[in-house]
């Protein structure tokens, strides 16, 4: 474990966390609720007795004042134990647009009933199909978005939508707003994802959102740092999955046998395991860095540092998650393909992870350009 | 990188520049810079100076005259030293032969041998590998009879780097043909100036000259120059090996590269016209080797972090190795490719270190091709990245 996770042992949570992860969420557990789903909301409220939901929102707000290595910590052992609850889009993304943005009425109808569970939230960001215009004192929502994660039991969906101007021209700007799910014009058809979370696609079809749920009008830099939290947390939960990854790979070559020994007495093999091996060392580094980047945000300026940071990581993380998600699910044989054994499912979330919140490719281009910056000397006319 | 997040840290790293601006001359290191080869008066001339400051042996014990530094403050020093493009240190007797003449070596041994080293007076290379005993280097042949009171050497040892700089020679040889494998090694030193050493050159791919092989017929050895218990060398050579670990990441020479590298491919180009960096995919592999430079980076200070707690490194460390020397060849390849076809044309006078500069092109794309051709032996050299997977999986993963 890199000293950079080093007070895992001290965080309030993190012994809590393990407890869930290993002997209540167990892999059991997780199949049954995905059979028969959980309309109770069991899981969630449990995650709520614990303070988990009100970890990364200001004591201000009722939460818990816990820093971002803190979340990252919760992030790593739901990785491991595969917890399929919308915690990141949920609570950390949309409850984090309202604990900054909203004012002090705002706060009070969406963190206390998201603290508590009994209200869901859901994210919708997809800003080259979302619009907003300008209605009244409020502003006129339409568009689509086809990825919101935890959308299908979402309550209110936090949404960011370009701006356009009255004749429908549109501005570098981002509006962010609520709208709850019984919103006339507002439509939601709910899915399962492949990784065993859940997500609906929207369609908004003139949804009028009054001033009073208008969270900004000038929310580019808000989303950018949200997204940034949302790549970096989704490193860390794939190193939790990656832990697993390779644990259970590691077990099954020692204990496996084939033609009378051990698959693990093959070379070819002992130096793929090394390779992965090494990759899920410099993977948690590089997550333990991204997170480290978040908490030194601090006035949220130096932007570039940051995105630097977060992208550099999502780029090696989503690497790694896709050579020890293959080679897992390889050196497992057959029974790496089935849906009966676990290690197919952290294959499954470790796709999803790299998938998210930009792919590899998406932050390549961004640290490209960043070092571009960095490098290229502007000659002054 | 987080290695000059403290305020005493910053100011040992003035010190080293401080230094180093005053001391290492601007053709030297531009001859650093430009990856040319580096002849032996080069190396001497930085490391007599470092020497005189009493810093050439600075990863040696305060007791053994070292400075005193910390994990942290020598690998700063390094560090410090590729940023500015100081030639490499000879390793060979700094930091291979010096440490197991501390550990093992009689007290005459002690007083004859250390200081030169330190002084940079005498120069050494290290005779192990031989034709059939490269990754099986247990079953070295190169035997050393016992006649009196000295010993007589037969045999030949090959890819001895600096061989013909040499010396000395810290060698491996087999006195005991009966035993096993390692249990009949000894460990000696060798006059280079013994009468029965030859010593023939190996011309690498590029062009250069570095390797040899050593032919010894009948050489005589002095017992005195045998290091440890006769038959005990393999335990000499096995001390060697558990230091330097952080070093064989190659962490400053993938830093340099990646220097060169942002330079080239961000470059304006006289005239206008695209620079490497314009093509998006070249853009995307460049970031590729960034990214995977920052995670290196961050593992080393991470097993930086343990050693300065006196934490033992583990056989992972290993790993450091293999990924640090890809990494490294990974660099040279991208640098290649950015200085395009003209790193085709052979500059061979240049890239021996005996021109100014190439009669065409830049100095950079004059040695990208020989570079990335000569450094195809990192991942062969030092423990091959095959052997060094081996480690991991017997001592860190238990998988046999």
């Amino acid at each position: 474990m890199s000293a950079v996770w080093a007070d895992d042992a001290q965080s309030m949570f993190a012994d809590s966390v393990e407890r869930f992860v290993t002997q209540t969420y167990t892999f059991e557990h997780r199949q049954q609720r995905l059979r028969t789903g959980d309309p109770d909301r069991r899981d969630w409220r449990q995650m709520a007795e614990m303070g988990w939901l009100g970890l990364p929102f200001p004591e201000e707000v009722g939460g818990f004042g816990g820093s971002w290595q803190d979340v990252a910590l919760l992030m790593r052992r739901f990785g491991r134990g595969l917890v399929v609850e919308p915690y990141l889009p949920g609570v950390v993304l949309s409850g984090g647009l309202i604990a900054s943005l909203g004012q002090g009425a705002q706060h009070q109808r969406y963190l206390p009933p998201l603290i508590d569970g009994s209200l869901q939230l859901a994210l919708a960001h997809e800003t080259g199909t979302l619009r907003a215009c300008p209605d009244g004192g409020g502003l006129g929502l339409h568009g689509h978005a086809a990825m919101v994660w935890g959308g299908a039991t979402a309550e209110a969906f936090v949404v960011a939508a370009r701006l356009t101007g009255d004749l429908g021209v549109e501005t570098d700007d981002i509006a962010i707003v609520v709208v709850e799910r019984d919103s006339p014009g507002l439509a939601v058809t709910g899915f399962p994802t492949v990784d065993g979370h859940q997500a609906a696609s929207i369609r908004l079809t003139d949804v009028r959102v009054p001033a009073d749920r208008v969270l900004t009008r000038d929310g580019a830099a808000a989303l950018a740092w949200t997204r940034d939290v949302g790549a970096a947390m989704v490193c860390a939960e794939g190193i939790g999955v990656m832990e697993v990854l390779f644990e259970d790979t590691l077990a099954y070559l020692k204990e496996r046998r084939q033609f009378g020994k051990p698959l693990a007495s093959h070379q070819a093999l002992q130096h793929r395991l090394v390779d992965m091996h090494a990759l899920w060392r410099e993977a948690d580094g590089m997550a333990a860095m991204a997170v480290q980047a978040l908490d030194a945000t601090g006035s949220r300026d130096d932007v570039s540092a940051r995105a630097m940071a977060v992208s550099s990581a999502k780029v090696h993380v989503a690497g790694a998650l896709r050579q020890l998600g293959q080679e897992a699910v390889q050196l497992h044989g057959a029974i790496g393909v089935t849906d009966e054994f676990r290690i197919s499912h952290y294959f499954k979330r470790a796709t999803s992870l790299s998938l998210q919140y930009g792919d590899a490719d998406h932050h390549r281009r961004r640290c490209g350009e960043l070092l571009k910056r960095r490098h290229t000397k502007t000659t002054s006319p | 990188m987080n290695l000059l997040e403290r305020e005493e840290d910053r100011r040992f790293a003035d010190e080293v520049r401080a230094f180093v601006s005053a001391h290492l001359p601007a053709a030297l290191a531009h001859k650093v810079g430009t990856e040319q080869y580096l002849d032996k008066p080069d190396v001497q001339v930085w490391q007599a100076a470092l020497a005189e400051r009493g810093w050439l042996a600075y990863t040696w014990p305060e007791a053994y005259g070292g400075p005193g530094w910390t994990p942290r403050q020598q690998f700063i020093f390094d560090a410090v030293c590729t940023e500015m493009d100081c030639p490499p240190l000879n390793p060979m007797g700094l930091r291979m032969v010096a440490p197991v003449i501390q550990r093992y070596g009689t007290p005459w041994q002690k007083e004859r041998f250390l200081e030169p080293i330190r002084q940079s007076t005498e120069w050494w290379c290290q005779g192990y590998s031989e034709p059939n005993a490269g990754s099986d280097l247990a079953s070295l042949a190169t035997r050393a009879e016992r006649r009196g009171d000295r010993y007589v050497v037969n045999g030949q040892k090959i890819w001895t780097s600096y061989a013909h700089w040499a010396d000395w020679m810290f060698c491996l040889v087999r006195t005991d043909r009966e035993a096993k494998a390692q249990r009949g090694i000894s460990f000696l030193l060798i006059d280079m100036r013994s009468p029965g050493i030859e010593v023939r050159p190996i011309v690498q791919l590029d062009g250069v000259h570095n390797f040899n092989q050593v032919f010894f017929t009948d050489v005589e050895v002095p017992v005195a120059q045998l290091v440890g218990e006769e038959n005990q060398g393999w335990t000499c050579a096995k001390y060697l090996l558990s230091h330097e670990r952080l070093e064989t990441a190659s962490l400053s020479a993938c830093q340099r590269t990646m220097r060169r590298l942002k330079q080239v491919a961000f470059a304006s180009r006289e005239g206008g016209g695209p620079t490497p960096a314009d093509e998006p995919l070249f853009l995307g592999r460049l970031v590729d080797a960034d990214v995977r430079l920052t995670a290196l980076e961050l593992r080393v200070l991470d097993f930086l972090g343990r050693q300065d707690h006196g934490q033992p490194l583990g056989a992972e460390v290993s790993e450091l190795k293999i990924r640090g020397t890809e990494l490294y060849q990974y660099t040279l390849e991208l640098l290649m490719h950015a200085c395009g076809e003209s790193s085709l044309a052979y500059h061979r006078d240049f890239v021996l270190g005996q021109a100014e500069q190439p009669s065409a092109g830049s100095d950079d794309a004059a040695t990208a091709a020989t570079r990335y051709f000569n450094r195809r032996c990192m991942s062969i050299l030092g423990g091959s990245n095959e052997i060094q997977r081996n480690v991991v999986a017997k001592a860190a993963l238990g998988l046999y």
